[in-house]
């Protein structure tokens, strides 16, 4: 029987590749097969994580597979990579460029260009088989060297059913159900998620059309990017919005559920997204989106929102009105956002792709 | 925003038509926001874009790297002399230094190095010994694998002569790998110039680009500035305008105040003034009024005391007398009698007959007649009551006279200076000579006599009267329902209503000629709308004249 083994760097909650990488191991275990997951770091409770350092020793012969999950720089995964002599696949969730991190964190700067440079030495390990994201990381696959007939779209695998059929988290919906307009972000604080934009485009909506607005910013701050939250603030502050736009930080299930229940719209204004997990929240949840296009946002929403080229954000803030105002207009979008995510996002419907496109590629476990 | 429902309810949401809406409307709402804005800033920051503030798009503008030639040297407990004889120049003699020394060179020390290393005199081996083998360097005692071994070998170049001979013949032996290092050394340099040129190149697009960013930024400010300049300008007249409009307002403001205050005042004396001349008139109204109801109280107990003085007056002529009295004796109070009801007559004259300047209007109706038949004086008015005839008789200028048995009337007659007699009318004319008067006028007399005497009247008239003298009488009509019914009998001391045809009957009966009958004071208002026999009927018996006159002539 062939072994299975999904490398990734790290494995924490609320994190896109762990999510993915976490449900691709179910799903081959449904179907019989023998896979673990290798990690340096993990912080899961409840998960068997295998040492990478083990990793090779796991892998026997030439029909096991090796599934590595590329998001970052990261040595070791490629050493792994390299000297792997079995079956590979690559699921590529793209890379951050470093640019985002000037003057912000070398540490990430540099892991980022690493990540970047070490696309083009995964595909010179030439693996069997490609699978990107999105069409947006496709075309930098195709770019970084490798073939048509083996590189494939598959979205990543989310946590999204886990959000629906959860609980919420009741006390933060009885702090905030107070008859304001709620908006939501959702993502980590990262310097390429444009949340300067965003905060800008609230403070329009705020002074311009609806002084009873609120801004969630959900998602967890990292200290490493201290430069970036710290402008954040400042620029709330200029707008004297600090009362009106709340710094969520890292937060449970529960009360991410809380805060899709609570918002009126969710917006996107991330300057870089290989895929965009919360827009996929957002039609689950049923919750409008407005957003920015750009890099792989366009794609993943679909026209299951209000995507704007232009970064501005008296459009922004104009979307904001017309899908409080307009609820006809709403409601079809929202029927669109909801038929995506079930044809398209469940991870029963990303199962059927998986399976579909390593069939195509005849690819067995 | 409007989106029409077939848009949005359609099997399909036309989402380009709905997000083309949004796109005008934010454009409105920009235009709007520059027209109404809270503050030039924020007029500024929405025309200008966010970005002019600060920089928020990446990638950022950082300082350009610096070019890095030589690679880092990374610490370690234990080197490689391959390690340190991969760098050249400076960084090989400060290399050398942070690693033997483990500092960095001083000044006098790199200087020094530098110069043997670039003069040729000393290698890079002779420097990296020197250094290790210093008192400094053997303090350190740092490990530099391959220097002690070459540093012996080179220890045999320093010996004259031999050490020259040896030192040719390694060059000799070494030759092909000094010509190999050699030609690696030249492409290495031809590397690294390539990497020098690159960074230029780099460093000027960078620097060019930095300078347009820079002009562009330059521009913009001076744009805002410009923009904020107008704002100011226009806030200043803006506010030059309200001030000024605010002072005129204010002024207007004053002056009317002060006028409207002036107006009150007036208004407020004015009010007192007359407030003051009504409270005076009501006072000596009120007295007046007071004064009257006195008077007319004590005129009340008078006329009640007289009254009760005459009524035990005239009770007492009634008892039989103890003695036989004579007849003269009792005449005053035979007469007094007769004068019982003259205050309630005139009374009933007052109220029922009508205001004197009624009837001198009603009977002047007769003046006509009279002048037909061409009489001027010898008239007689029997029952003259108030006078009105006589006074328009005298008024045309005619000779007449009146009688009347009510003292009362008579007095009011006497004080219009009227030719007038208290009288009893048959008893008066009956002292009259034959054919004595010209006309003789009774207006309301004969319905108050009994049909005897009113015959012993006409009588009396008919002897008195000058042939072809008048006689006029006036009296109700009976004719008409009203007063046939009732309004004859207001007048108690009428005896009976006399039609006008019983009336003619009398006067022929007794020799005179009806001249004339005149039908007096039809009811002008309300009559009923005429239809019919009926309706006329019932307007001649209802509104029919009130009064008639007969003008009878003596044959």
């Amino acid at each position: 029987m062939t072994r299975t083994a999904i490398l990734t760097p790290t494995l924490t909650s609320a994190d896109a590749v762990s999510n993915d990488a976490l449900a691709m191991q179910r799903l081959l275990r449904e179907r019989g097969h023998e896979v673990e997951i290798f990690a340096e770091n993990s912080n899961l409770a409840g998960e068997q994580i295998e040492q990478t350092s083990v990793a090779l020793s796991y892998l026997r012969g030439p029909e096991d597979v090796l599934i590595y999950h590329h998001s970052i720089g990261w040595d070791l995964g490629i050493a792994i990579v390299k000297t792997a002599s079995c079956r590979k696949i690559i699921k590529y969730h793209n890379v951050t460029p470093p640019e985002f991190f000037d003057g912000i964190s070398e540490h990430h700067q540099s892991l980022c260009r690493n990540g970047r440079s070490q696309l083009e030495e995964i595909v010179d390990c030439r693996p069997d088989l490609y699978l990107a994201d999105s069409a947006f990381n496709q075309g930098d696959l195709i770019a970084a060297g490798s073939q048509h007939q083996n590189t494939f779209v598959v979205p990543p695998f989310n946590h999204t059913d886990r959000l629906q059929a959860g609980q919420a988290n009741l006390e933060i919906l009885d702090q905030y159900c107070d008859g304001s307009v709620n908006l939501l972000t959702v993502g980590g604080v990262r310097p390429n998620k444009g949340h300067a934009a965003l905060i800008d485009a609230f403070a329009t909506y705020y002074y311009q059309f609806n002084g009873h607005a609120r801004l969630f910013i959900v998602g967890a701050e990292n200290n490493a990017f201290a430069a970036y939250t710290t402008m954040l603030r400042e620029l709330t502050d200029s707008w004297s919005l600090d009362s009106r736009i709340v710094f969520t930080g890292e937060v449970s299930d529960e009360s991410l559920k809380a805060y899709y229940l609570l918002a009126d719209a969710l917006l996107m204004t991330s300057e870089h997204e290989g895929f965009c997990v919360p827009l996929v929240e957002a039609m689950a949840m049923k919750v409008p989106i407005i957003a920015y296009a750009s890099t792989a946002i366009q794609e993943t929403a679909n026209e299951t929102g209000l995507i704007w080229d232009d970064r501005d954000p008296f459009l922004m803030a104009q979307s904001i009105d017309c899908l409080l105002t307009n609820e006809p207009a709403k409601m079809l979008l929202l029927m669109r956002g909801s038929q995506r995510y079930e044809q398209s996002f469940s991870n029963c419907a990303i199962a059927k792709q998986f399976l579909h496109v390593t069939a195509q590629a005849e690819f067995r476990f | 925003m409007e989106i029409e429902k077939s848009d949005s309810f359609g099997d399909e949401l036309d989402l380009p038509k709905l997000m083309d809406h949004i796109r005008k409307d934010a454009e409105k709402r920009k235009l709007n926001s520059l027209k109404n804005g809270a503050s030039p800033f924020f007029r500024q920051l929405m025309t200008q874009g966010f970005d002019v503030l600060q920089p928020r798009s990446s990638p950022r503008n950082f300082p350009f790297p610096d070019l890095k030639l030589q690679p880092e040297l990374a610490k370690r407990e234990q080197y490689q002399i391959s390690d340190l004889l991969g760098f050249n120049d400076e960084a090989f003699v400060r290399n050398a230094y942070k690693i033997i020394l483990r500092r960095e060179p001083d000044d006098s020390g790199f200087v020094q190095y530098l110069q043997h290393l670039r003069s040729g005199n000393y290698g890079k081996i002779d420097i990296l010994r020197s250094l290790r083998f210093s008192a400094e360097g053997r303090n350190a005692n740092v490990q530099i694998k391959g220097l002690g071994r070459l540093t012996a070998f080179r220890k045999l170049y320093r010996i004259p002569v031999a050490g020259y001979i040896l030192r040719l013949a390694v060059a000799i032996v070494r030759l092909p790998v000094l010509v190999t290092n050699h030609l690696r050394l030249e492409s290495h340099t031809a590397a690294q110039l390539e990497r020098v040129a690159s960074h230029i190149n780099e460093a000027v697009a960078y620097f060019s680009n930095a300078n347009r960013a820079q002009a562009e930024a330059i521009h913009e400010l001076n744009d805002m500035k410009s923009a904020l300049r107008l704002q100011i300008d226009s806030l200043v007249s803006e506010r030059g305008k309200v001030n000024h409009d605010y002072n005129t307002l204010k002024a207007d403001l004053f002056s009317s105040l002060d006028e409207t205050n002036k107006n009150t005042r007036q208004q407020s004396q004015l009010q007192e003034r007359h407030a003051a001349e009504l409270q005076a008139l009501k006072v000596s109204l009120e007295k007046q009024f007071e004064d009257l109801i006195e008077r007319l109280q004590s005129s009340r107990m008078d006329i009640a005391q007289q009254d009760s003085r005459l009524s035990r007056l005239l009770d007492g002529t009634h008892k039989p007398f103890p003695d036989p009295v004579a007849a003269d004796q009792m005449q005053p109070l035979k007469s007094e009698d007769d004068h019982l009801l003259d205050s309630l007559y005139y009374s009933l004259e007052v109220a029922l007959r009508g205001t004197p300047e009624e009837i001198r209007e009603e009977v002047k109706v007769y003046l006509p007649v009279l002048k037909r038949a061409g009489i001027t004086s010898g008239i007689l008015d029997v029952g003259c009551g108030r006078g009105e005839w006589l006074e328009v008789l005298r008024e045309a200028g005619l000779q007449a006279r009146g009688i009347d048995n009510n003292r009362i009337l008579i007095q009011q007659c006497k004080s219009l200076s009227l030719d007038v007699v208290e009288t009893e009318a048959l008893s008066y004319l009956r002292s009259l000579e034959d054919e004595s008067l010209n006309a003789v006028t009774a207006f309301h007399f004969a319905e108050h006599l009994a049909l005897d005497t009113l015959v012993r009247f006409l009588d009396e008239v008919g002897r008195t009267l000058k042939p072809g003298g008048l006689v006029i009488l006036e009296t109700p009509n009976p004719e008409n329902l009203l007063v046939g019914s009732c309004n004859f009998y207001l007048d108690p001391t009428h005896k009976n209503p006399i039609p006008i045809p019983t009336m003619k009957l009398l006067l022929e009966a007794r020799g005179f000629l009806c001249q004339e009958v005149m039908k007096l004071h039809a009811v002008s208002s309300a009559k009923i709308e005429v239809k019919d026999q009926l309706t006329s009927h019932l307007n001649h018996f209802l509104y029919g004249p009130m009064n008639y006159a007969v003008v009878a002539r003596k044959a």
